[in-house]
């Protein structure tokens, strides 16, 4: 077995308390299920010194639903109890899509919404074990050397890997923030940089408390992910679209945001708006995903050759927008 | 209320642990596997790869699955777990363990805790194959094909549902076809099957050994110094002190327990460290300095082929860095050519892949050191090892240790799946053994799932040209094969898979003229060796393909020009190989009726495509590696006198149920019961020598070795039945645990009466048997290499969809028919044809061992699919229903007619997939795998005209 290196461990049981842990512990990293962190102490890519365990936290494990505040859902929630939430099997079936494809049933019931959104970005050249990153020579990422994906950029580009967040982000979510002198509740979208390296803008004394998503009876949403293995894998492309329509079927609003090919999500704002306005038609569909598809620019770092993952995003787009364009 | 901040490394949690509340002093950085196994000693938890992969690890937490390996113990505190050993309840079974023994559910155990504890949710509903698929996704299963645990999880749904149905006792065969259930099940599904990395002996050290970073390099200096100042470290041995060459085949002795001044690939073991914990021998690699000097990779085929390269083996006799050529030609070839009207030549390729066994590789040593002397080679070993191969441990083991073999004892408990990935000495074995004999204490070496990968002897990548001759009417005239084997960094059993990758395309056709020239070379890459259907994969897979393009070329279906030139029972191949029994026609007959071939061939709408192949695979190889002429299988039966009979026999049931097929055979010989059968396996101390579980050859020849000591026994029991009822023992017959006159059943004993009468006469009893094939094959040289005492075949229709946007195929369905001979136990036999069709729909479609490449300044050679995340074997949602037909033919020399089911059925299936995606959308896939990039690549190239014939490996 993989020996883990030691470390302090707390696990306060309010988050008043786990802020105070946070701002006065340097090197702590915060614990929800560990799907994603305890795999990158075993292969040492993360070393805390402290870890910060938040499933005491009874605050961070609500759902909470009414048609005029939204939904609430606390970031200690796990996937397998989203996935049987019956409002949101309700009201936000695209949520429970998106759910059920991350990963595997074992892992659904113990990772956590933070963490998916808090989710490492993956490379083939980081999520390796410390003898491997060493023999290639280790990268950006870990904190030296180069980018092996792409030797010619100055930043890491591994890749984002929620397949939560995509959506999320197209629902209009917003995050709650915690840190010892503020709450701050900002769009989901704002939480994510451009840079594998450091792609979520949390401080070190920040805590991702809750993820809330507002209720529009208009809004009809999709996710899609194409992967290697219907179990498991992480996304080869992923795809989370809201749109709105008129009561003639006219589209009012757009949002298409594409995961697993830069370091945070892409929000297609610009292209998603040539579906406004219009009665959707299969033609334009094809335009926007192959627009789409033009403009993202994967690099070889994660599962499916770069060629690939490009069509698979205007194909995504393509699949998902005719789904719901023909259920309206 | 305040947190507890841990200042101090351990503290106390409390766990209610399948039901009982226990106070356990934990530090934190434990994860909950640790704590169940080493605290707990729960060892039914297994860790297959530690990282979150592949759900062996799982238990239920609060009731809920999820994975012990990656969920620190601390987290649960307050928790209730529920783990495999608290399913069975006051000394019963669960309705769920029985279901999984009853259906066959379970081949190796590795898994299946993990599969019990992912279906134990209670089935409050009816529910479908494909939610129960759904629930298991997260259980990777390598030995199953997952049918018979979706069968057995869904029947046991049934039962919970019936809630007013009579509970069933559990029957000692199977209900569907009266098959014995494995004599090693309970143990499997209780989690108390004892596996090597579940020992745990007081004092007992832990291994690890340091791994080169490059693909090829001298060492200059190894300096352990700083390692061995660090706490907790006892020893440290590098390569210099165990310098004797090995190999498992007498001819290609390349390779050392530690390299010595050269690695050839990345992972190579280079130092070995034992320390008091697993973590204290981490560290201490770390601190190991070793000094290299780097030499250019050779990571391709071509590379190897080219003088300006530096040679990987200095010793080897060919040029540059070839490890073997054979060419051999039979009858005239290109009058064979000249008497064909058709004419067709192909390239393919056939990239890597590997065996990704659940249980990684796991030694623990012992060593007693000797009253009389203080040279340690008067002391005495005992290594437990997970191996297919303990004979051949054992054999090397004294070679390389240069200890008397009579001081060295290897034992293989539980195996995890093997595969062919198991069949050789490795290191772990040499360095737990000396570890254990420099430190004087018991010492265990388990590999991570990474050092699995580097340890490799998988398939080996194969370039390949292939020409095949035939008349109008379809009959084969000609074959010429050339083949290119990447054979990685040492010989592992390469000469033989060079052999077999020609001799064995002979069968299942007729072919009049045939020419093969196969090589194989080194390069620096971890070596491959024997994986299910050794050698005869890769040819097949092009020879199938071929014969189809042939057919479409001919006009004629596909499946009639195969059965055109299908061999006859009790023929002789070109090459001089002896077909005994051979059921290829009802095979193919049965899966183009199953499948409605005629109806769909062809016929289906555009995406959707059928596709059919056959094979034909040896049962055991007919000569012994070692040439000594010794017998290949030896067994020892003895009788108690309360009735129980013991099978001694060096064979390694390695999950394919090869100890229930020993059993059975003893059981029926004797007229008893199996479940008076114990056998007793693969003890080097114990039990004679078998050559190992590979070559698809227990059965064959451990099943003849017992049948004919059980023979003999039965011999003298009827003698003195005989003489008491006044009659001769050919009127005799032992049934059920009696002995009676045939046509006067009224004169009978019991089997322990009889025995007592044989004991009377005979004294102990007790026989031993050994099986040695008869002389087979040919007289030229190489003819050693392909004949079998029996062979069997196989022919699948693959029925599937290929999504033309993405590229990814799903299969509907497998029909598979497999002539096993006389099949022994029927369940054992469908498992072996569903993991077959499970493991090349795995081979077709997802796995490949992949690499980084050479760039302008770093040299590359690095394993990128070291991981069951990165490396994709198929999970329960990828793989479909799979109907399996068994041709029971009577073979003449198999024990009671049987012969081999292990590895025949897997190669047909992968060109049976080229075929159906050819017919579902008109592409021809050239290279396996078959991934959905290559497939849309070939739809585009087709769209463009391009001719796919010559679509080529970019590089191996």
């Amino acid at each position: 077995m993989i020996r883990l290196r030691k470390f302090e461990f707390h696990s306060p049981t309010s988050l008043q308390e786990a802020k105070k842990i946070l701002s006065s512990n340097g090197q702590t990293k915060i614990l929800a299920g560990g799907t994603d962190l305890v795999v990158g102490m075993k292969q040492e890519t993360v070393q805390p010194k402290n870890i910060l365990w938040l499933g005491k936290i009874h605050e961070l494990q609500q759902i909470t639903f009414s048609r005029k505040e939204g939904l609430k859902i606390g970031a200690m929630c796990t996937l397998s109890e989203i996935e049987h939430n019956t409002n949101i099997q309700k009201h936000f079936p695209s949520i429970i899509d998106a759910v059920k494809s991350i990963a595997s049933p074992q892992i659904r019931n113990h990772a956590t919404i933070g963490g998916n959104l808090c989710l490492n970005t993956r490379c083939f050249y980081y999520d390796q074990s410390d003898f491997w990153r060493n023999s290639l020579g280790n990268c950006l990422k870990y904190g030296n050397g180069i980018c092996h994906a792409a030797p010619e950029l100055s930043r890491c580009t591994a890749v984002f890997s929620s397949d939560l967040a995509p959506l999320l982000i197209a629902l209009d979510a917003n995050v709650e923030l915690h840190s010892s002198q503020s709450t701050l509740k900002i769009p989901l979208s704002r939480l994510y940089n451009d840079d594998g390296k450091n792609h979520v803008s949390l401080f070190q004394s920040e805590i991702l408390s809750s993820v809330s998503i507002p209720f529009n009876e208009k809004i009809k949403s999709a996710h899609g992910k194409i992967r290697a293995r219907n179990s498991t894998d992480f996304a080869i492309a992923n795809v989370g679209v809201e749109l709105t329509f008129s009561s003639k079927n006219i589209c009012e609003k757009a949002n298409i945001v594409i995961g697993a090919i830069s370091s945070s999500p892409i929000i297609v704002d610009t292209i998603a708006q040539k579906l406004i306005g219009e009665n959707v038609s299969e033609k334009k569909i094809e335009e926007v995903a192959n627009e789409i598809s033009t403009h993202v620019h994967p690099m070889p770092n994660v599962d499916g050759a770069v060629n690939y993952r490009k069509k698979m995003v205007g194909l995504l787009v393509k699949r998902t927008l005719s789904t719901l364009v023909t259920n309206l | 209320m305040n947190s507890e901040n841990i200042k101090m490394s351990s503290r106390f949690v409390t766990l209610t642990i399948n039901g009982e509340k226990k106070e356990i002093a934990i530090e934190p950085q434990w994860t909950l596997a640790e704590v169940l196994r080493e605290q707990l000693h729960l060892t039914g938890t297994k860790i297959g790869c530690d990282t979150g992969d592949c759900g062996a690890c799982t238990v239920l937490v609060d009731g809920k699955p999820i994975l012990s390996c990656i969920t620190l113990a601390i987290t649960c505190d307050g928790s209730s777990i529920q783990t495999i050993e608290g399913v069975a309840e006051n000394g019963n079974l669960h309705p769920l363990q029985k279901s999984f023994l009853e259906h066959g559910a379970l081949q190796c155990g590795f898994c299946t805790s993990g599969m019990v504890l992912s279906a134990m949710s209670n089935k409050q509903s009816a529910v479908s194959n494909q939610q129960i698929r759904e629930e298991l996704s997260g259980n990777l299963c390598r030995c199953t094909g997952y049918k018979k645990i979706v069968e057995a999880v869904k029947d046991y749904s049934n039962q919970q549902l019936a809630v007013s149905a009579p509970q069933n006792d559990l029957r000692t065969t199977n209900h569907e076809s009266q098959s014995e259930i494995k004599v090693d099940g309970v143990p499997k599904v209780t989690g108390s099957a004892q596996f090597t990395d579940d020992i745990f002996l007081p004092r007992m050290l832990f291994g690890k050994i340091l791994r080169s970073p490059y693909a090829h390099a001298h060492i200059l200096s190894i300096d352990t110094t700083k390692a061995e100042q660090l706490p907790g470290v006892i020893a440290i041995i590098t390569g210099k002190e165990l310098p004797i060459k090995y190999g498992v085949l007498p001819s290609s002795q390349d390779e050392t327990a530690l390299c010595i001044d050269k690695v050839r690939f990345i992972g190579d073991g280079v130092a070995a460290v034992a320390a008091i914990d697993e973590f204290t021998a981490q560290e201490a690699l770390k601190l190991i300095d070793v000094r290299y000097e780097i030499l250019p990779a050779i990571l391709t085929v071509e590379d190897a082929l080219k003088n300006t390269f530096p040679k990987i083996h200095n010793d080897s006799k060919y040029e540059n860095n070839v490890a073997k050529n054979v060419e051999l030609e039979f009858g005239k070839v290109e009058e064979g050519f000249a008497e064909a009207d058709y004419i067709r030549e192909d390239e393919f390729f056939y990239d890597s892949n590997t065996h990704a066994m659940l249980e990684p590789h796991s030694a623990v040593a012992t060593y007693e050191p000797s009253a009389t002397s203080n040279n340690f080679k008067d002391g005495n070993l005992t290594l437990w090892s997970s191996t297919q191969t303990p004979h051949y441990v054992h054999r090397t083991l004294a070679k390389v240790l240069e200890m008397p073999a009579s001081h060295i004892r290897v034992i293989k408990l539980h195996l995890g799946g093997g595969f062919g990935g198991k069949s050789e000495p490795f290191a772990l074995e040499f360095c737990a053994a000396f570890l254990s004999i420099k430190t004087g204490r018991p010492v265990k070496i388990t590999y991570t799932r990474e050092e699995v990968f580097y340890s490799h002897r998988g398939r080996h990548a194969t370039k390949m040209w292939l020409k095949t001759g035939v008349k109008n009417d379809g009959t084969i005239t000609a074959i010429q094969y050339k083949a290119l084997l990447d054979g990685g960094a040492y010989g592992s059993y390469g000469i033989i898979t060079t052999y077999y990758s020609g001799q064995l395309l002979t069968l299942p056709y007729k072919i009049p003229h045939y020419k093969f020239d196969s090589t194989r070379v080194y390069t620096n890459k971890p070596p491959c060796g024997p994986k299910r259907g050794h050698g005869a994969v890769q040819p097949r897979f092009a020879f199938e393909v071929q014969l189809d393009k042939i057919a479409e070329e001919l006009g004629m279906d596909s499946a009639e020009l195969r059965l055109k030139n299908f061999v006859e029972p009790n023929s002789t191949t070109i090459n001089s190989l002896r077909v005994t029994s051979c059921g290829i026609k009802e095979c193919i007959e049965k899966v183009l009726k199953a499948s409605d071939w005629k109806n769909k061939k062809g016929k289906l709408p555009r995406g959707r495509g059928i596709g059919i192949a056959t094979s034909a695979y040896i049962s055991g190889a007919g000569k012994e590696i070692n040439w000594l002429g010794l017998p290949h299988s030896g067994a020892i039966v003895k009788i108690d006198r309360g009735g129980g009979v013991t099978v001694f026999c060096g064979s390694s049931d390695i999950g394919q149920g090869s100890n229930t097929v020993l059993a059975s055979l003893a059981a029926k010989t004797l007229g008893v019961n199996i479940s008076d059968v114990k056998v007793y396996e693969a003890d080097t101390d114990l039990t004679p020598v078998d050559l190992g579980s590979y070559s698809s050859r227990v059965t064959f020849m451990a099943g003849n070795a017992v049948l004919s000591a059980a023979k003999e026994l039965r011999k003298k029991i009827f003698e003195v039945v005989a003489e008491k009822f006044e009659t001769t023992s050919e009127n005799l017959l032992a049934k059920n645990g009696n002995y009676f006159v045939a046509n006067d059943p009224s004169k009978n004993i019991s089997f322990i009466e009889a025995v007592r009468l044989a004991e009377q006469k005979f004294g102990t009893l007790s026989a031993v048997g050994s099986y040695t094939p008869p002389k087979l094959g040919g007289t030229y040289k190489g003819a050693g290499a392909g004949p079998s005492p029996s062979y069997s075949f196989t022919a699948h229709v693959v029925e599937l969809e290929v999504d033309e946007e993405t590229g990814q195929v799903k299969i509907h369905k497998v029909w598979s028919a497999h002539d096993c001979g006389k099949a022994l136990n029927k369940t054992l036999v469908e498992g072996q044809i569903e993991g077959s069709v499970y493991m090349g729909i795995g081979e077709a479609l997802y796995e490949k061992m992949s690499y980084t490449k050479n760039m302008k300044d770093t040299f590359g050679g690095l394993l990128k699919s070291s991981s069951l995340l990165d490396y994709k074997t198929p999970t329960s949602l990828d793989t479909p229903d799979i109907e399996t037909f068994i041709v029971e033919t009577n073979d003449p020399e198999g024990p009671l007619g049987a012969k081999e089911a292990g590895e025949g059925p897997l190669l047909a299936v992968i060109p049976a997939i080229a075929n159906a995606i050819y017919d579902a959308v008109g592409i021809r896939m050239h290279n396996v795998p078959f991934l959905p990039e290559n497939i849309l690549k070939a739809m585009e190239e087709k769209k463009r005209s391009f001719k796919t014939e010559k679509v080529f490996a970019e590089a191996l």
